[in-house]
C-alpha cells in the first residue's frame, strides 16, 4: 500500500517521482512547481535570456520521458540537472549551427554583441565575467553557487570526477578574478 | 593513474603560477564554497596559518564567492502558466500508466525484497531439482536392478517371461541392454554378456531374429545396442558391419523401409525412423555412408510430414493422419539424425508445435511408454526440459512400488502385448534418462 501524500507537507522528491511514475499527474505537477524556478535560474546563469522557459519545459519533458531511468537511491535534483545539462548542450549545438548558417548567408559577419563583450574600460561585472568563462567552468560555478549543489552531485550531473569539479571551481574563481580585473 | 582530463586540469593550474604556488591551493575554492569535507577542514585551516599562498588564495576565493552570491536573481519570475505549459507539452499518453510501467516501478521500489524473494525461490527450485533428479535417478536405478535380475544365463532376456513375444528376443535384449547402459560400470558384466548374446544371435547375413514382420525392429535395436557398446567393445565391429549392410540392403528405392524383405509392403514411418536413427549413429561412430542411405532415408521421412506438422504413416496415405507417437518419433528422428539441416529442423519444429503441451499433454503421454520415450527425447532435443520433466514425473508415478515386480513398470499400452514387462521397464528407464537422445 502506497502512503498517501498529506496535503501541505513537504514530500520527498523521490516519493513524488515514484508516484508520478505510477501515473500520478498531481505528483509530477508538484515536482514541476518545486523545481521550475531553480531550473530557470540555472539556464539564465548559463547565459540564456529569452528562451529559458522553453529549456525548462524541455528538461521536464525529458524527465518524463526518461523516468524509468531514475533510481530512487539518487537525489532527484542530480538527475534533473543531468537532464538540464543535456538540454543546455543541445541548445548550444543548435545555436552554433544557427550561427554558422547565419555567418554563411551573410556577406559580412554581424557584430558580436554577446554579453561577454569586454567593456571599453576593460573591466566587467560578475555577470559579464561569468558569461565570459569557458562552458565547463561556468557550469560548475552555476551549479555550485546558484543551484547550491554539492560537488558530488555536480560530478554526477556533469559526469566528471569530484576532483575535476574541485579543480574546475578553483580555476573558475581565478579566471573570474582575472577577467574582472582586466588582466 | 590519473586520467588525461585530470592531468590537463592540473597542468592548466600549474601554468598559471606566475606567483609563488602551493599544491594545496585548490582546497581554498572548496572551502570557500562550503565543499571541503569536515575531516579536511582542521588540517587545511592549520595549513593556511603557515602558508601565505593559501591564505591569499582563500581570501581571494571567499571574496569572489561573495561577489557571485551578491548577483541578484537574473530575469523575472517564472510565467504564471509555466507549470500548465509544461504539463501540456508532455506526450498525449502521459500519466496513463501501463501495466508494464506499474510493474517496473513496483519492482524497482521493492528491489531488495524482490532480490531476497528471488534468491529464496532459486534456492527452493534448486533444492527441488536436486531432490527430483535424485528421486528420478533412484527410480531408474531400481528399474535397472529389476532388468538385471531378469537376465538369462546366456546374457539375453526372455520376452515371454514378462508377457512378450518370443520373436522379439533380439530387440528386447537390446532394449534392456541400452537401459543398463545408464550405469555402464555397475552393469559392465551384464552389458558384455548381453552384447555377446546379440552377437551369437546374429545370422551370417547380418540379420537378427526370424524373418517375420518384426525383423527390422530386431535389426535396428540390436545394431543400436552394439553401436552403443562399440566404444568399450571394438570387437563388435564386424557384427555391426554385417548388420548395417543388411539395413542398407533392405532400403527401398524411394528411401524408406518396410516390414518385409521382398518390398511387398510399403515403407512406413515407424520402421524407417528406427533405421535412420541407427544409420545416423553409425555415421557418428565412424561408419561412412557411401551409398547415401542415411540421406535418402531422411528425405523419405521428411516427405511424410505435411505443412501442418503431421506425419503420415506411408507414402501412399500421405500426411495428415499422424498420431502423437508418430509425430514425436518423426520429429525426434529429424532432429537427432538430421544434423544441422535447417530444413529438417524447421519441419521438426512445425511438428513439435502441434505436440500436446502442459500437464494435460504430459498425462496423455505417460500412458504409452513408446510414445513417452520419443516425446521426451523430442522435448529434450529442443531444450524444453520443463515439458520433458512433466512426462518423466508421470512415468515415475507409474512404477511398481511393492511385490515381486517392485521397481518395474506394468505393461499397459498397445506395445505391451508384444514386449511385456521388459519392454515397459526398459523404455521407462530410458525415458527417465536425462538427454535420452544421447543414449538411445
Amino acid at each position: 500500500m502506497e502512503p498517501e501524500i498529506p496535503a501541505g507537507t513537504e514530500i520527498d522528491d523521490r516519493l513524488l517521482m515514484a508516484r508520478a511514475c505510477q501515473g500520478d499527474r498531481d505528483a509530477f505537477a508538484e515536482l514541476v512547481r518545486r523545481h521550475q524556478r531553480p531550473l530557470l535560474n540555472f539556464f539564465r546563469h548559463c547565459g540564456v535570456s529569452r528562451d529559458a522557459e522553453d529549456l525548462v519545459q524541455l528538461t521536464f519533458v525529458r524527465l518524463y520521458r526518461y523516468r524509468d531511468r531514475y533510481t530512487p537511491r539518487a537525489k532527484l535534483t542530480t538527475f534533473l540537472y543531468l537532464l538540464a545539462r543535456q538540454v543546455w548542450i543541445d541548445e548550444l549545438r543548435r545555436r552554433h549551427r544557427e550561427e554558422r548558417l547565419r555567418r554563411g548567408l551573410e556577406a559580412e559577419p554581424a557584430p558580436d554583441t554577446g554579453a561577454a563583450d569586454r567593456p571599453e574600460n576593460g573591466r566587467m561585472d560578475v555577470a559579464q565575467a561569468l558569461a565570459a568563462l569557458p562552458e565547463g567552468l561556468r557550469l560548475v560555478v552555476v551549479m555550485s553557487i546558484y543551484q547550491h549543489l554539492p560537488y558530488a552531485e555536480i560530478a554526477t550531473a556533469l559526469r566528471i570526477p569530484v576532483g575535476t569539479v574541485k579543480s574546475r571551481m578553483f580555476n573558475a574563481l581565478r579566471q573570474l578574478r582575472q577577467i574582472m580585473e582586466g588582466t | 593513474m590519473k586520467r588525461p582530463k585530470q592531468v590537463a586540469e592540473r597542468q592548466r593550474v600549474d601554468a598559471d603560477k606566475s606567483t609563488p604556488w602551493c599544491p594545496q591551493a585548490v582546497q581554498a575554492a572548496a572551502w570557500a564554497t562550503g565543499n571541503l569535507p569536515p575531516a579536511e577542514q582542521a588540517g587545511y585551516a592549520a595549513h593556511v596559518q603557515q602558508c601565505a599562498v593559501c591564505a591569499d588564495e582563500l581570501a581571494a576565493c571567499r571574496r569572489m564567492v561573495a561577489c557571485l552570491r551578491d548577483v541578484p536573481a537574473v530575469g523575472p519570475e517564472p510565467s504564471a502558466n509555466l507549470t500548465a505549459r509544461i504539463l501540456a507539452a508532455l506526450p498525449a499518453q502521459a500519466f496513463r500508466p501501463t501495466a508494464w510501467s506499474r510493474t517496473i516501478f513496483f519492482v524497482r521500489q521493492h528491489r531488495y525484497a524482490w532480490a531476497a524473494a528471488a534468491a529464496v525461490l532459486i534456492w527452493l527450485a534448486a533444492a527441488w531439482l536436486v531432490a527430483s533428479v535424485g528421486q528420478t535417478g533412484r527410480i531408474a536405478q531400481d528399474g535397472c536392478a529389476w532388468i538385471a535380475s531378469h537376465q538369462e544365463a546366456d546374457g539375453s532376456w526372455d520376452p515371454e517371461s514378462g508377457g512378450g513375444v518370443a520373436r522379439y528376443r533380439p530387440a528386447l535384449t537390446a532394449l534392456a541392454t541400452l537401459a543398463l547402459m545408464r550405469e555402464p560400470d555397475r552393469y559392465a558384466r551384464e552389458i558384455a554378456a548381453a552384447c555377446s548374446a546379440l552377437q551369437r544371435a546374429q545370422a551370417d547375413d547380418g540379420t537378427f531374429g526370424p524373418d517375420e514382420t518384426g525383423r527390422m525392429y530386431n535389426q535396428a535395436l540390436a545394431t543400436w545396442a552394439l553401436l552403443s557398446a562399440y566404444g568399450r567393445h571394438p570387437e563388435y565391429e564386424q557384427a555391426i558391419d554385417r548388420s548395417l549392410a543388411h539395413i542398407r540392403m533392405r532400403q527401398q528405392a524411394m528411401g524408406g523401409w518396410g516390414y518385409l524383405r521382398d518390398g511387398a509392403d510399403a515403407a512406413n514411418t515407424a520402421v524407417t525412423a528406427w533405421q535412420v536413427q541407427v544409420l545416423a549413429r553409425a555415421q557418428q561412430a565412424g561408419w561412412v555412408d557411401d551409398g547415401g542411405h542415411l540421406r535418402k532415408g531422411l528425405v523419405w521421412l521428411r516427405q511424410r510430414a505435411d505443412g501442418r506438422g503431421q506425419f503420415g504413416y506411408t507414402a501412399g496415405r500421405g500426411g495428415g493422419e499422424g498420431t502423437p507417437t508418430l509425430n514425436a518419433m518423426g520429429a525426434y528422428t529429424l532432429l537427432a539424425a538430421g544434423g544441422a539441416s535447417a530444413e529438417l529442423v524447421s519441419v521438426a519444429a512445425t511438428v513439435m508445435d502441434r505436440l500436446p503441451r502442459g500437464a494435460q499433454g504430459a498425462c496423455a503421454v505417460e500412458a504409452d511408454f513408446y510414445r513417452a520415450f520419443f516425446t521426451v527425447a523430442a522435448w529434450d532435443a529442443t531444450g524444453d526440459r520443463a515439458q520433458a520433466g512433466r512426462v518423466r514425473a508421470g512415468i515415475c508415478d507409474k512404477r511398481e512400488t511393492r511385490g515381486v515386480d517392485k521397481g518395474s513398470w506394468t505393461p499397459l499400452d498397445s506395445w505391451s502385448k508384444v514386449g511385456g514387462r521388459l519392454y515397459a521397464t526398459s523404455l521407462a528407464v530410458l525415458t527417465l534418462q536425462p538427454q535420452a537422445k544421447d543414449t538411445l
